[in-house]
């Protein structure tokens, strides 16, 4: 359940509602100016970024960018002018308005040509901040309740005490029976991003288990010999350590979610800062 | 009061707790601490009572057995054991009293094994962050090399840049020539197709780097393009030092973007009147709601092809193109009357490659079928020349010196209308050379003068000392154009029928009455601000801005009288 925005504002999420929303306001207004102007305007063909409002547009998106890239610096400073937490207000906020007033500026117009890379670019920068916000405002919270007052130290030591026990509890059965098992408490590498993706490693590590605890239980079928008091602690072991998994699981999915949009955000602000400079020198080289 | 006494597992001698409730946990207020990462800080709450030991775990926390929903477990005899994290719980003694004695053991398992597995798992799910600086670095070069490097080494070099249209793109020389083309990712938009024979060849418009285009790279092909007005008569308007870019835009799509705001327009020509007091033209606001009736351009004289502006509707409108016809008529007929709508009209006009306007109506394709040019009765197959008045004489005569040197005989004309008594008889008929002389006069005085030649053209008389055969046909004019100052096409009003805009079934004047009023384009057509159901039309939708007669570079060399619009010729001119 997201959480209440207001005074009982975390103090994580609090530049959101930074003066009260004061660079909210401000990027409204800009969205706003900017559309109506853009609505009101009647170039000859097309809206397109050399028209009058088209070079407006355009520098009030460079300066802006500029303005927002340099926050990148800025946070890694201690001290300097003006609050980190207004500056982060204004990026969030900003940014979020510069994917209009840079479409307005394009006039929507896109081609295969490196002003087009440009907006791509930029489209990706702030795609990514907004998803790097979102994690801000909504993770912490679905984190904590998945971690039910554990750390990850926790949870694994207990994930290993339960597969350590898992093993020794088949050991009292046939060879099939603690391959299965062996299986499936093996270690699950997590492989970064490529398994954020596909989730491959997680479905795997499931299947697993599931083999494992089925086949257990059809030994109670197939076997007159075996009680269910036989069995019960290797599935309750079982079942414990795939519940623990996924917990765990799901918790590194949060904190790579958390920490890895930045991973795409800054080097494509980058990208974009060298496109743009591209797009400028080569819109008034061939002027 | 039961007492609970546990052994076991690092405890010594055993600890002995006393109470209703005893909480175990990792917590150092727990009354049984467990010390160990598998174990919540406060894990489980253990009861002891008549019927045994009960545990319940805390939220969170795992019990092995796990507990039922509502219930507890119950360790109620000798053996009965519960796991807690990696200890082991069991029941080794219960005493009448209700007092238990439980063994706390580590399971079997080896505790550094399992605290390496712990180790290996934590590692396993930490989020390792990559090279940000490595990656920014790695993009900003891909971006760098292709879309800069790459496009402006293949630029066309200046010396390279040829200066014909013909010969662009393909032979032009680039700083590296074994490169593929890439200037094409620097190219801000779609090219029009009027100039997409350029290419890539940039310079050939951008000659100079970080300067605007030039209108002079226009004006190197586009040299026929002409002033608006002349700037002697109407102040204000020379364009010469304008830059073309002002009103034409390159690179906004297939066709080139054109300024075309009617309040440019209307900046001086609503205000015509006093800014050039000497001008004919119109005060105009909008095409809808304040614009003249339109003036189209009657032939005056059809040898000098001057034409002269009436407005429609105007009952002293002259037209001297010289032919004598009327749709009226001819739409009276039964051949036409068949023919429903357009196919009437396409009968004889037949549309010009593209559309714009129509082949023009010629005797042989169009009149000949029904207008045989007959003049002997005797001998219907003998036709006057068309188009050629001064073969007709020697023609005529030739059929009939044919037909007297075959003998033929045709009988003399009477005198009188009748015969009078006692008069003398009629005059024989003249034969031989007399003959073809008399029936050439008389075929062509009554041909030309009155039926066959009269019915559609204007016939002149002879003047005086002149033979009495000496008729002449007034020479012909008919534009196929009568709006000089507009650009209208027919191929774009293709969906409607002629009938809409030409009243021709009652059409008996001339041009000038078949040709519709503003009234007829304004059933369709509105002002630039468009209006319910009717098309947005600014001035260049009908209008040319650039006068073709007027050099945008002439330094001078206009014309004296530019005021008058171009003759109906010179437009005609123009416009193919």
């Amino acid at each position: 359940m997201p959480m209440e925005v207001g005074d009982s504002q975390p103090i994580h999420l609090a530049f959101l509602m930074w003066r009260r929303g004061f660079y909210a306001k401000i990027a409204l207004t800009v969205l706003i100016v900017c559309i109506l102007l853009y609505a009101w305007d009647r170039p000859t063909g097309p809206a397109n970024g050399g028209t009058a409002l088209g070079y407006g547009l355009g520098v009030m998106g460079l300066v802006l960018t500029a303005w927002l890239a340099w926050f990148g610096i800025r946070r890694r400073r201690y001290g300097g002018a003006g609050s980190l937490e207004g500056l982060l207000s204004a990026h969030v906020y900003l940014g979020s308005v510069l994917i209009v007033v840079v479409s307005l500026h394009a006039g929507f117009r896109f081609h295969w040509n490196v002003h087009t890379l440009a907006f791509a670019l930029m489209f990706v920068v702030i795609a990514s901040g907004m998803f790097g916000t979102y994690t801000f405002w909504r993770f912490p919270e679905l984190m904590t309740r998945n971690r039910g007052g554990m750390t990850l130290t926790t949870m694994t030591a207990e994930l290993a005490a339960l597969e350590v026990r898992c093993t020794q509890l088949a050991l009292a059965f046939p060879d099939d029976v603690l391959a299965l098992v062996q299986d499936a408490v093996e270690p699950a590498r997590t492989g970064q991003l490529a398994e954020l993706i596909s989730g491959r490693r997680q479905k795997q590590m499931r299947r697993r288990s599931l083999v494992a605890i089925s086949h257990v239980q059809t030994q109670l079928a197939d076997r007159a010999a075996v009680t269910p008091a036989e069995i019960l602690p290797l599935v309750q072991n079982l079942t414990q350590r795939l519940v623990l998994m996924e917990r765990i699981y799901r918790d590194w999915r949060f904190r790579m979610l958390m920490l890895q949009w930045r991973s795409v955000h800054m080097p494509m602000t980058v990208a974009l800062l060298m496109a743009l400079l591209i797009h400028v020198v080569v819109v008034f080289y061939d002027w | 009061m039961a007492f609970a006494h546990f052994t076991g597992a690092g405890l010594g001698p055993g600890v002995r707790i006393d109470g209703a409730e005893i909480r175990i946990g990792r917590s150092e207020t727990s009354d049984l601490r467990l010390a160990h990462a598998g174990v919540r800080f406060n894990h489980a709450v253990l009861r002891v009572d008549e019927r045994g030991v009960s545990l319940r775990a805390e939220a969170g926390a795992f019990l092995r057995p796990p507990e039922r929903q509502n219930d507890a477990v119950l360790l109620a005899r000798i053996g009965d054991n519960v796991e807690i994290g990696p200890y082991v719980l069991t029941i080794t003694n219960i005493e009448t009293g209700g007092d238990v004695t439980i063994s706390v053991a580590i399971s079997g398992a080896d505790a550094q094994v399992e605290a390496a597995l712990g180790q290996l798992h934590f590692a396993n799910f930490t989020v390792a962050l990559p090279n940000v600086r490595l990656w920014a670095s790695v993009l900003s070069c891909i971006v760098l090399v292709i879309f800069f490097v790459w496009p402006l080494l293949s630029l066309p070099t200046k010396a390279g840049t040829s200066r014909d249209p013909l010969a662009t793109g393909s032979g032009t020389v680039q700083f590296a020539d074994w490169l593929p083309r890439a200037a094409g990712l620097w190219n801000v938009g779609v090219m029009s197709h009027a100039h997409a024979g350029i290419g890539e060849n940039c310079a050939f418009c951008h000659q100079t780097p970080f300067v605007p285009v030039r209108s002079d790279a226009c004006l190197a092909c586009h040299q026929g393009i002409g002033q608006h007005a002349d700037p002697r008569l109407a102040p204000g308007s020379d364009i010469s030092q304008q830059r073309c870019e002002t009103c034409h835009h390159e690179h906004k799509g297939f066709m080139i973007a054109t300024r075309d705001r009617q309040a440019d327009c209307v900046a001086c020509h609503g205000d015509i009147d006093r800014i050039a007091p000497t001008t004919a033209l119109h005060n105009v606001l909008d095409f809808g709601l304040d614009h003249p009736q339109f003036k189209p351009a009657l032939v005056q004289d059809s040898v000098l092809r001057l034409t002269k502006r009436f407005e429609i509707g105007d009952l002293h409108a002259e037209d001297h193109s010289n032919v004598r016809f009327t749709h009226a008529t001819h739409l009276k007929l039964a051949k036409y009357r068949v023919l429903a709508g357009g196919d009437a009209c396409g009968s004889c006009h037949a549309a010009e490659p593209g559309g714009v306007t129509f082949k023009p109506v010629t005797f042989d394709d169009n009149c000949a079928s029904c207008h045989t040019l007959q003049f002997e009765p005797l001998h219907p197959e003998w036709r006057m020349p068309h188009g050629h008045p001064e073969e007709v004489a020697s023609r005529i005569a030739g059929y009939y010196a044919q037909a007297a040197l075959a003998g033929e005989h045709f009988s003399a004309p009477p005198t009188e209308p009748f015969f009078k008594p006692g008069a003398p008889p009629p005059a024989l008929p003249p034969t031989g050379t007399d003959m073809v002389s008399y029936k050439t006069a008389e075929a062509m005085i009554s041909s030309i003068a009155r039926s066959t030649c009269g019915e559609c053209h204007v016939t002149l008389p002879p003047s005086v000392g002149q033979p009495p055969t000496a008729w002449r046909i007034a020479s012909v004019f008919v534009p196929d154009r009568y709006m000089p100052t507009t650009l209208f096409s027919h191929a774009a009003h293709a969906m409607t029928l002629c009938t809409a805009c030409h009243a021709a079934k009652d059409s008996d004047g001339g041009a000038i009455a078949l040709l519709p009023g503003i009234a007829v384009c304004r059933t369709c057509h509105a002002g630039e601000a468009g209006g319910t159901s009717k098309i947005a039309s600014t001035c260049v939708s009908c209008h040319r801005f650039h006068d073709d007669r007027l050099p945008l570079k002439s330094g001078g060399s206009v014309g004296n009288d530019v005021r008058d619009r171009p003759t109906v010729s010179e437009q005609n001119k123009e416009l193919r």
